[in-house]
């Protein structure tokens, strides 16, 4: 695929990849955009809140390793 | 679940960052670096952003730069614009020309209007003559920031839209329009510098409306517009039609006998003239209609849908467009009425404000906001997925 080709797919792919998101967020929530951002912004708090989980699970194992040398 | 795109990301290791006033200086410093990134590959570019303004023609300099294609003629870097602390006058125009805008949670965003310097002692045809083209270019300017921003002030409609009758319940008022749900909902959300922004947009909407109406009442009108698709049709007659019934309306408007075209008259025609202008090239380059194919699921109703698919296969796409640009026109006409607004005196923007008003796509911080990126970085669970159609049993 040349340069251009190439450029030309991605720039098609964010629009298009939209459009996909899009008409799935339909299928599953209807119209009601508001109920899609209420669960989308909850998804994100338990991924932070895992996140920080695993930085804790992480710092303990460090912890732990240095104790033992 | 989310999955994080790179189109929606700033990224500061291929990021260039624009400081201090935006000048020629700026440019040149920036340039080898921008060369350089869009040689490396397509990627997005992130703009870091904290200036006080400068030279519009070195800002679209620099913006036409990033925007640059190469000599294989491949589609510009996608740009991704932060704004860290402070984005003013033409660093908010910046700003706001991203594909993708952010602002960090404190930062803040002011809009004005074009301003000049003139060194030569004034004369009342020199300050008349400047006073003309700086309206002419705040009008430009307008109309710009207009067409740059208005799929995130779409957006946030269809975002909001759904609480709209929730909206008219609270306020108790059943008739408000779907438009009037929308700015009051907007109210609730904004500063008092912002208010005031959209009760002057508002006003200048009101306008707009009554203008809307009558030039999209004319059948002659619509004729000559459904006939611009036709090789040789001439679009200098749909101006015509579209002059002549602005110049009804300006006359039937002003009714005081001292009032002529010679000044306020031809300014004001000038400038509807532009907007109406803009709409159609909008409507025509079909921006509006990509907005409506890529929205319109959430707009049209059940009873729409039925309607459309009594209709043979050829003719769906043009009902199901012609049910949803009388929901989007309105929204139009309020946005450039607001992107007026903002040339209209100095507006001091929180980062919240330029978000709510569609000027910006996010806020660091502010995940309870209703973000594109979050749409686009949405990937249905395997639970959450419609169940798929049983096969047929045999017997």
């Amino acid at each position: 695929m040349s340069k251009q080709d190439s450029a030309a797919v991605q720039t098609v792919e964010v629009e298009e990849r939209l459009s996909q998101a899009v008409q799935a967020i339909y299928e599953i929530y209807g119209r009601n955009l508001s109920a899609f951002f209420r669960d989308a912004q909850s998804q994100l708090k338990y991924d932070e809140a895992h996140t920080d989980m695993k930085v804790v699970q992480q710092a303990a194992m460090a912890q732990l390793s240095r104790d033992s040398t | 679940m989310i999955v994080p795109d790179r189109n929606f990301r700033p990224n500061p290791t291929r990021a260039v960052f624009v400081q201090g006033t935006i000048d020629q200086q700026l440019v040149d410093r920036l340039l080898p670096r921008i060369l350089l990134l869009q040689d490396q590959s397509r990627d997005p570019i992130t703009v870091y952003i904290d200036s006080r303004g400068g030279h519009p023609a070195s800002g679209e300099l620099l913006l036409n730069l990033l925007t640059s294609s190469n000599q294989d003629s491949a589609s510009p870097c996608r740009t991704i614009t932060v704004v860290t602390s402070r984005a003013a006058s033409t660093a908010a125009d910046l700003l706001s020309s991203g594909d993708y805008a952010i602002a960090f949670a404190d930062s803040s965003v002011l809009y004005h209007g074009v301003r000049t310097l003139f060194g030569d002692p004034l004369t009342v045809e020199a300050a008349s003559f400047v006073a003309e083209s700086l309206k002419v270019s705040n009008d430009q300017f307008a109309i710009k920031l207009a067409r740059r921003s208005n799929k995130r002030f779409f957006f946030r409609y269809i975002a909001m839209r759904g609480d709209f009758d929730a909206y008219r319940t609270k306020t108790a008022k059943p008739q408000l329009s779907q438009l009037g749900c929308f700015i009051g909902m907007l109210r609730e959300r904004i500063s008092q510098a912002a208010i005031q922004v959209v009760g002057q947009a508002e006003a200048r909407n009101r306008r707009y409306e009554s203008l809307s109406a009558k030039l999209w009442n004319s059948r002659t009108l619509n004729k000559q517009i459904d006939r611009l698709d036709q090789p040789g049709y001439r679009l200098a007659r749909v101006q015509a039609t579209m002059l002549k019934i602005m110049i009804d309306f300006e006359l039937a408007n002003n009714t005081d006998p001292a009032w002529t075209f010679v000044r306020e008259g031809t300014g004001q025609l000038r400038d509807d003239f532009m907007l109406f202008h803009e709409y159609l090239g909008h409507n025509q380059s079909g921006h509006l209609d990509d907005l409506c194919r890529t929205w319109g699921a959430f707009v049209l109703t059940d009873q729409d849908n039925q309607q459309i698919l009594t209709l043979p296969e050829p003719e769906r796409e043009e009902a199901r467009l012609a049910k949803l640009r009388p929901e989007f026109l309105p929204l139009w006409l309020f946005f450039v009425a607001l992107c007026h607004a903002l040339q209209e005196g100095e507006n001091d923007l929180t980062a919240l404000d330029a978000f709510w008003l569609g000027l910006i796509d996010e806020v660091v911080g502010q995940p309870d906001l209703p973000i594109l990126r979050l749409v686009s970085e949405f990937k249905p669970d395997p639970a959450q997925q419609p169940a798929p159609a049983l096969p047929p049993t045999s017997s």
